[in-house]
């Protein structure tokens, strides 16, 4: 089973996409910032992650590019976030993000992306 | 209610009071960027997670706020006393809506006008740059006012329109629905189209282009420039509904009936009889009806029906019926008959005839389909665009592995698996090159243009892994430790409350049912005659006591909180209230981390903000009342809790104007709840403790903040009801002081057994004053009560058994004395006669529910260690 860290500090939007990623069989995990997320990442790596931005103690950038520099892990990044600017997404794709998604995914949106990125065909 | 929602309602919660406290902290220190950014944090987040849901005005209200705060923390505008009392006026209404939505499970369309307002106030004061978006808005209310341009109505069949025009002067209102979504609405998930074909009641309806299409080189697919409009007969809140999402682009407006009276056809041809007007005008005037109608219907039988004439004369004929003394309307048609001109109607582009058709017909693109190769291309795009961020980072090897894994991925399921093993050696390069043009001309080379779908032959392929483990394990360290130093926060866990009541209630079975072992021991020894036995089980018990009783404080240590629950809603409190009243008070908060029960907490909470009002209201004076006084001229208020031993004080102290016990004495005199003698006997303090009697308020009128029906006596039953005392003391021109003296846990209750009438009884200890044998001698009846003098007091007595209504006298012991427990009742000492005394236990009392919870005089139940029941009285009903 393919695992997924969830990464944001509201337990409202965890939920939301655990429950949508649960459903479609995958393995979830949470963490409430990006300190939190390092320390499950070093233990074992996922194969994907979903990290919001704004995020108390380390932001999603944070995490992000303290995960890539170290090569701690590199499976894909969604990075989901309720900006819509330009510029944010910019900076989330330098940060090392490979997917930009504005908030509230869609759960067939979230799914479709997350298969295409695990490289699993769509059950 | 669904978790998700659950979660969702006490996590927006903790944020809005979180939102409160940041807001009244920022007013003490309006420069910090750090509070300040906390704040947008919480209202950011909060706002996130509305949009989870389907509260688009809490979700408005919200946005509205996290701009604002974003640009105070840009500096574009700056923190003011008034942009708090807005954003606390946001915070009450999201609050409001949260509490809507915990009782009901969604918020009623109701809210959308002052969703819009409060957005609205708040948006104001982000000042010009950030009004834009809301011009709709702001234009609501003027536009409201225009009379509809309904030239375009024409486009009815007239069949409809008449039949319309009957049933709206039968009562059926009719609106009309303008909506003109903002342009950019594609891109907010929003489907126009579709919701105007969601209108209820519709019976017509057109989109235009709001301005004049552009040429077709120049014109943008992606931005919405149509207006749609509806005729329907629903109501108008059906259709507030339907737009609540974006109230701001909808008009709604009532079409008279009279705009539906438009004639139409062919104006060329056809005879003109002038004499027929004249006619139809003296008609008119000599109010001659039948003899207008006659002389219609003639000509109407002479004139083609596709004559525009013969159209004007049958709505003639129609407004003649239906709205007979219509005189100006008839008027007006008979003028154009005259002219034969209609009045100009704009170009109608297109029209939706979509009469009754609105449930048969199946629902075109309902919601956004999302298709897998537009999401194959935008991820593809964002690879682009990450591949063109700067490659000077650190993280660059990292994010160019991430890119190839993705790309390998996701060109893997889609089947196009001859760029993949280039793909790897692409990634190698890159990484040697620092670089991240090998993959990007691998993209181009391999990334097809429109993806077709093929269907998908899997072929396994090695995903570019992370390279070089050694390094990986290297930064493991060197994390470890930076990490460590960061993060320090608690590990909490938060429990479902019906869980901690559900293991409170277990243990407490479990400390009752161990008491069941001494039993067990002595039954060893006297009926089997088992003497060691018997030892072991004592020893044994001995053992699960203790742990029962650890287990009992470790739970009872879990429903502790502190009372800086029920304290966080002062500040906002004391704040809103004193700049009501015009006073000046600070307040000071002592003791917040003092834990106390839950259920005494959540009693205590409306006691303490009648308390808090009345020091505000009654206590503290105006700042010139102050400084006549010669004191400071903002008031002190305090609230303080402290614990000593077994029990928790909570004190409020105001350094206002006090209580005189004489206007206190005049008053109870008034209100005839004292009499003559008891005025003059009266101490001080006693004088104090009537303001706890019911029905006293030492103020004539209501005011809006303290008096709400509420006097201090329901603070005192509402203390006392969780085993609570509340005290006042009071220096006439230095302050008061009020001191709740509260258990710290209610769960276990010491009671005591009595026997009567062979049963037994348990009585609250914390009642008792204290248990005697009194001889039946020293029983005297006075006024038909039967009373007896103890320690120079005397004391009515009243025997258990006429209060339960057994059929039984009070027993006496050998030497004729009668068991007697002298319980508090309201200060007043009062006897109660029983047969005989058992011992004090501790039990877990269980409040009486179902059929028996109706039951006065008993104040619960409680399992006794035997296994039998005990019923626990309250004296203070019974008596």
């Amino acid at each position: 089973m393919k695992r997924i860290l969830i990464i944001d500090d509201a337990a409202t939007v965890r939920l939301y996409h655990r429950n949508i990623l649960e459903a479609a069989g995958y393995a979830v995990e949470e963490a409430v910032n990006g300190i939190e997320a390092l320390e499950k990442v070093m233990q074992t790596p996922f194969d994907l992650y979903v990290v919001d931005i704004n995020m108390p103690k380390l932001d999603g950038y944070g995490f992000l590019k303290e995960m890539r520099r170290q090569d701690i892990d590199q499976a894909p990044a969604i990075m989901v976030s309720t900006e819509a600017e330009a510029d944010d997404r910019q900076r989330a794709y330098r940060a090392g993000a490979n997917l930009y998604l504005i908030k509230p995914v869609k759960p067939a949106e979230l799914l479709i992306h997350v298969h295409l990125l695990l490289g699993e065909v769509r059950a | 209610m669904n978790p998700l929602l659950e979660q969702f309602l006490s996590e927006a919660r903790e944020f809005l009071q979180d939102i409160a406290e940041k807001l009244m902290q920022l007013e003490g220190d309006p420069d910090s960027t750090q509070m300040m950014n906390e704040l947008f944090r919480l209202v950011h987040t909060l706002k996130g997670n509305s949009g989870l849901f389907e509260f688009p005005e809490m979700t408005r209200v919200l946005h509205a706020g996290e701009d604002l705060l974003d640009a105070v923390r840009d500096g574009r505008v700056n923190y003011s006393q008034e942009l708090a009392d807005r954003l606390l006026d946001a915070m009450d209404f999201v609050n409001l809506l949260v509490d809507e939505v915990e009782l009901k499970g969604s918020t009623g369309a109701g809210h959308a006008q002052n969703a819009v307002r409060l957005a609205e106030s708040l948006r104001q004061l982000i000042g010009s740059a950030a009004v834009e978006t809301f011009d709709a808005a702001d234009t609501l209310d003027s536009a409201d006012h225009k009379i509809p341009d309904l030239s375009e109505l024409t486009a009815l069949p007239e069949q409809l329109r008449m039949a319309l025009y009957r049933g709206s002067l039968n009562g059926a209102e009719l609106l009309l629905v303008e909506y003109c979504p903002e342009p950019e609405c594609f891109f907010k998930g929003e489907d126009p189209f579709y919701q105007v074909r969601q209108i209820p009641e519709s019976v017509w309806q057109s989109v235009q282009s709001l301005e004049p299409w552009p040429q077709l080189s120049k014109l943008d697919a992606y931005s919405c420039n149509l207006v749609f409009r509806a005729l329907t007969t629903a109501l108008p809140e059906e259709l507030y509904e339907l737009f609540r999402y974006t109230p701001e682009q909808v008009r709604i407006v009532p079409v008279p009936a009279i705009m539906l009276v438009l004639p139409q056809g062919d104006s060329n041809g056809g005879p003109v009889y002038d004499d027929f007007i004249t006619d139809a005008l003296k008609f008119l005037d000599a109010d001659d009806l039948p003899g207008l109608k006659a002389s219609a219907r003639v000509l109407l039988a002479i004139s083609a029906p596709s004559l525009w004439l013969s159209s004007a004369l049958s709505w003639l004929l129609l407004v003649l019926e239906l709205d007979p003394d219509n005189r100006a309307a008839q008027r007006t048609l008979i003028a154009s008959l005259h002219t034969l001109t209609a009045p100009l109607w704009s170009t109608v582009i297109t029209t939706i005839d979509t009469v009754n058709e609105d449930d048969s017909k199946p629902q075109l693109s309902t919601t956004l389909c999302i298709d897998e190769t537009q999401d194959f291309d935008a991820i593809l795009q964002a690879q682009r665009e990450i591949l063109a961020q700067p490659d000077s980072d650190l993280w660059l090897n990292g994010r160019l592995t991430g890119v190839a894994s993705t790309l390998a991925a996701c060109h893997r399921i889609a089947g196009l698996t001859d760029g993949l093993p280039v793909l790897s050696e692409a990634l190698a390069e890159a990484l040697a090159q620092a670089s991240a043009s090998p993959l990007r001309s691998w993209l181009e080379d391999y990334a097809p243009q429109q993806a077709e779908v093929p269907s998908a032959a899997m072929q396994l392929v090695e995903a570019a892994e992370p390279a070089n483990e050694a390094v990986e394990e290297e930064s493991k360290v060197q994390l470890g430790r930076r990490t460590e130093d960061i993060y320090t926060g608690p590990k909490t866990l938060k429990v479902d409350q019906e869980k901690i009541d559900l293991l409170m209630g277990l243990i407490g079975e479990m400390v009752v049912a161990k008491n069941s072992l001494p039993y067990l021991a002595v039954k060893a020894e006297t009926q089997y005659g088992v003497r060691e036995l018997s030892r072991e089980i004592k020893s044994q018990y001995a053992v699960i006591n203790r742990i029962a009783e650890e287990m009992q404080d470790a739970i009872m240590q879990v429903r502790m909180m502190p009372v800086s629950f029920i304290f966080q809603r002062f500040p906002r409190l004391v704040r809103d209230t004193s700049r009501k009243l015009g006073k000046e008070v600070n307040l000071f908060l002592e003791g917040e981390t003092t834990e106390i029960d839950k259920n005494i907490v959540e009693a205590l909470s409306d006691p303490l903000i009648h308390i808090v009002r009345n020091s505000l209201d009654h206590g503290i004076e105006l700042p010139e009342v102050r400084r006549a006084a010669g004191k400071p001229e903002a008031g002190r208020l305090t609230i303080r809790a402290t614990q000593e031993s077994d029990r928790v004080y909570i004190d409020i102290s105001d350094d206002g104007k006090g209580i005189d016990p004489k206007v206190i004495k005049d008053k109870a005199y008034e209100k005839g709840l004292i009499d003559e003698a008891t005025l003059e006997r009266l101490t001080d303090q006693e004088a104090l403790n009537l303001v706890f009697a019911a029905g006293f308020s030492t103020v004539e009128v209501i005011s809006d903040l303290s008096g709400r029906g509420v006097g201090m006596d329901v603070v005192r039953n509402a203390v006392e009801k969780v085993n609570g005392t509340v005290s006042l003391e009071s220096e006439a021109g230095k302050g008061t002081r009020i001191r709740l003296s509260l258990p710290l846990s209610m769960a276990v209750t010491n009671v005591i057994i009595v026997e009567s009438d062979n049963q037994l009884f348990g009585i609250p200890m914390d009642m008792v004053v204290e248990t005697v044998r009194i001889p039946r001698s020293a029983i005297h009846t006075i006024k038909r009560r039967q009373t007896t003098v103890l320690r120079n007091r005397i004391v009515p007595l009243l025997a258990l058994n006429d209060l339960l209504a057994l059929d039984a006298e009070p027993r006496t012991n050998e030497d004729d004395m009668l068991a007697t427990l002298v319980v508090r009742i309201n200060d007043e000492h009062i006897g109660i006669l029983v047969d005989d005394f058992r011992e004090t236990v501790d039990i877990i009392l269980k409040p009486m529910v179902g059929i028996i919870g109706g039951l006065g005089g008993y104040a619960g139940s409680a399992l006794l260690g035997d296994g039998s029941v005990l019923m626990v009285l309250n004296p203070k009903e019974l008596v």
